[in-house]
């Protein structure tokens, strides 16, 4: 039913994007009902009302506020963020975070998008890492969530592919399959308790499985606008909120543990097209 | 291989304390996980968990902690074979303590209070809960708990007329308390936290969840039909 009439929309969206970032060839919508074209999936097709307002996702006017940001001389050093390299080289933003977390040499690190971020920030710009430029990764007027949206957005519609070329590339996305599965605390919780089925609720909502990558991408497709939130929100954030549900203590933003869980996630969804920004409950 | 990523975070702001820090200090109950014996890649991953969730106080770092079913459980990602399963099953049921004054059932009332609230145990930065405020059971966020419940949960299966199957009874009544006190017991390696055997909930806030879904007079088992399908969700879950 609800797939139904969804099925009819495509076409009617097609030029949504226009008015917002001219670099989108499409609107992230239209990547999501393709999806939902292919599948039968509860968890896609669960907010009629989100799949509408998704045009006009607000997400779409923090990118273009990082675009501005990304191109503006900032920092104690005064350059812009077109020299930092998202593993497509200097300033390549096309497709790089569907191609994240990687090994960086620079750093003898595997990052995220928000670690590189935060980075080049640093080295480049010269921001000090206590400088509310680095320091606040969360909410639309933060900088991080500007910069992220903008960055990510250049992956819309692109299949996952995070590199397992250098063995720490490997190694951190085991370490992440590792704590998906860790039961602890006093609710006994993993992810999978919640994420290892299709179409079951946690009361009223529905979960998206790990293991189902048609809607698995749409999960790890931050990042989203959550209109429960009125917020942009990003990886680092979700995975925030899952450990404060399962009443387990939250890990370091960008640390290892954290960066190990997104890289296993994305490589869940491998080949699937990102969502990018996406909207969420 | 591990070591590398562990070291990278570690180099210049502490010294890498290698694989002694593997396992976390003082498990807080049943067997420690360090008498069982880590394998090389756990131990390692255990090094990156104890790095990342590193500036947690200590009552919330403690949490990390695994003790043994939930070690066992995650090594088998729930699926334990048959000699797992007995172990597991005979293990949790040794944990189960009953009430001083009997199995009997609490205030159906206060059941129902307790089996729909979510509050207690949230840590963190983030919306933390107030320690010192009853903790809720969650069910619902499960279970379908009555016959029209739009909010429930179907990660467990629906309890509406629970009572109606099971009656009032001794059995009835010792069979929920111990399902709620420790569902491994039953089912090793299930979904459902172990709200006595954690002291989630008291012993008395299960005897009050029992007589919520066994009375004949809650709305567990108020005598509508229940919803031939499940209802579609309404409204969007916080956070
Ligand atoms: C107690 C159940 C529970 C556990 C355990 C849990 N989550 Fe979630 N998770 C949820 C709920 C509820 C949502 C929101 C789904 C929705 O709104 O439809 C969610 C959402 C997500 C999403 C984004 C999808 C979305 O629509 O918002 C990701 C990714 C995710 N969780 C990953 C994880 C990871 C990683 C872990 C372990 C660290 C985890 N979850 C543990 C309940 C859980
Ligand atoms: C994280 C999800 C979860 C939560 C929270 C939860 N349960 Fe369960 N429950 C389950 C699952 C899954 C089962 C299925 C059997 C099993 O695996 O143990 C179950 C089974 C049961 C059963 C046995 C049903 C039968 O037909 O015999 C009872 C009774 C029950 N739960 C009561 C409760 C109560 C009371 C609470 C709240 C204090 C609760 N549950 C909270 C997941 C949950």
């Amino acid at each position: 039913m609800i797939r139904k009439a969804l099925l009819a929309l495509p076409v009617a969206l097609a030029f949504g994007v226009t008015a917002h970032a001219d670099h989108m060839q499409e609107n992230p919508v239209n990547i999501l009902l393709g999806l939902i074209q292919k599948v039968d999936s509860p968890y896609l097709t669960q907010s009629e009302q989100n799949i509408m307002m998704m045009e006009d996702n607000p997400a779409l006017w923090i990118v273009e506020d990082g675009k501005e940001l990304f191109y503006q001389p900032r920092g104690p050093n005064n350059v812009s963020l077109e020299s930092c390299d998202f593993g497509q080289g200097p300033g390549v933003l096309e497709a790089a975070y569907a191609k994240m977390p990687r090994y960086f040499e620079d750093t003898g690190r595997v990052m995220d998008l928000e670690a590189r971020l935060v980075h080049c920030m640093m080295t480049i710009q010269g921001f000090p890492a206590d400088d509310p430029a680095v320091r606040q990764r969360h909410g639309n007027e933060s900088d991080h969530m500007k910069l992220q949206s903008y960055i990510a957005s250049y992956s819309n519609g692109v299949p996952w592919d995070p590199p397992m070329d250098h063995p720490l590339e490997k190694a951190m996305r085991d370490a992440g399959e590792y704590i998906f599965f860790r039961r602890a605390g006093s609710l006994d919780m993993s992810c999978q308790t919640c994420h290892s089925a299709t179409g079951q609720r946690i009361r009223a909502s529905v979960l998206p499985n790990s293991s189902f990558q048609e809607e698995w991408t749409k999960a790890i497709s931050w990042p989203a606008f959550r209109v429960g939130h009125d917020h942009v929100r990003s990886s680092q954030h979700r995975i925030r909120g899952c450990y404060w549900q399962m009443r387990q203590a939250g890990p370091i933003p960008g640390s290892d543990g954290t960066i190990a869980l997104i890289s296993y996630w994305t490589d869940l969804a491998r080949g699937q097209p990102a969502i990018l920004p996406d909207m969420k409950r | 291989m591990f070591r590398a990523s562990v070291a990278e975070r570690s180099a210049g702001c502490r010294p890498f304390r290698l694989l002694a820090l593997a396992v976390l200090a003082g498990p807080l109950l049943g067997t420690p996980v360090a008498a069982q014996g880590l394998s090389a890649l756990e131990r390692q991953v255990e090094a990156v968990v104890r790095d990342s969730w590193g500036d947690a106080p200590p009552s919330e770092a403690r949490r990390l902690a695994q003790d043994d079913t939930q070690l066992e459980c995650s090594r088998v990602r729930n699926e334990p074979g048959e000699v797992l399963r007995a172990r597991i099953q005979a293990r949790e049921r040794e944990r189960i303590q009953y009430p001083e004054g009997g199995l009997v059932l609490g205030d159906p009332v206060e059941g129902e209070r307790i089996a729909k609230d979510s509050y207690g145990g949230r840590v963190g930065r983030l919306r933390p809960d107030d320690p010192g405020r009853p903790n809720g059971g969650s069910c619902r966020a499960c279970h379908i708990l009555e016959p029209r419940d739009d909010m429930g949960g179907t990660l467990g299966p629906p309890l509406a007329r629970f009572g109606l199957t099971h009656g009032t009874g001794p059995e009835a009544v010792r069979y929920v308390y111990e399902r709620v006190y420790n569902p491994h017991a039953f089912q090793p390696c299930t979904e459902m936290p172990r709200f006595g055997y954690h002291g989630f909930l008291t012993v008395q806030q299960i005897l009050d969840v029992a007589a919520y879904l066994l009375s004949p007079g809650s709305p567990v088992n108020r005598p509508e039909s229940p919803r031939q399908e499940a209802p579609a969700p309404l409204r969007p879950a916080q956070p």
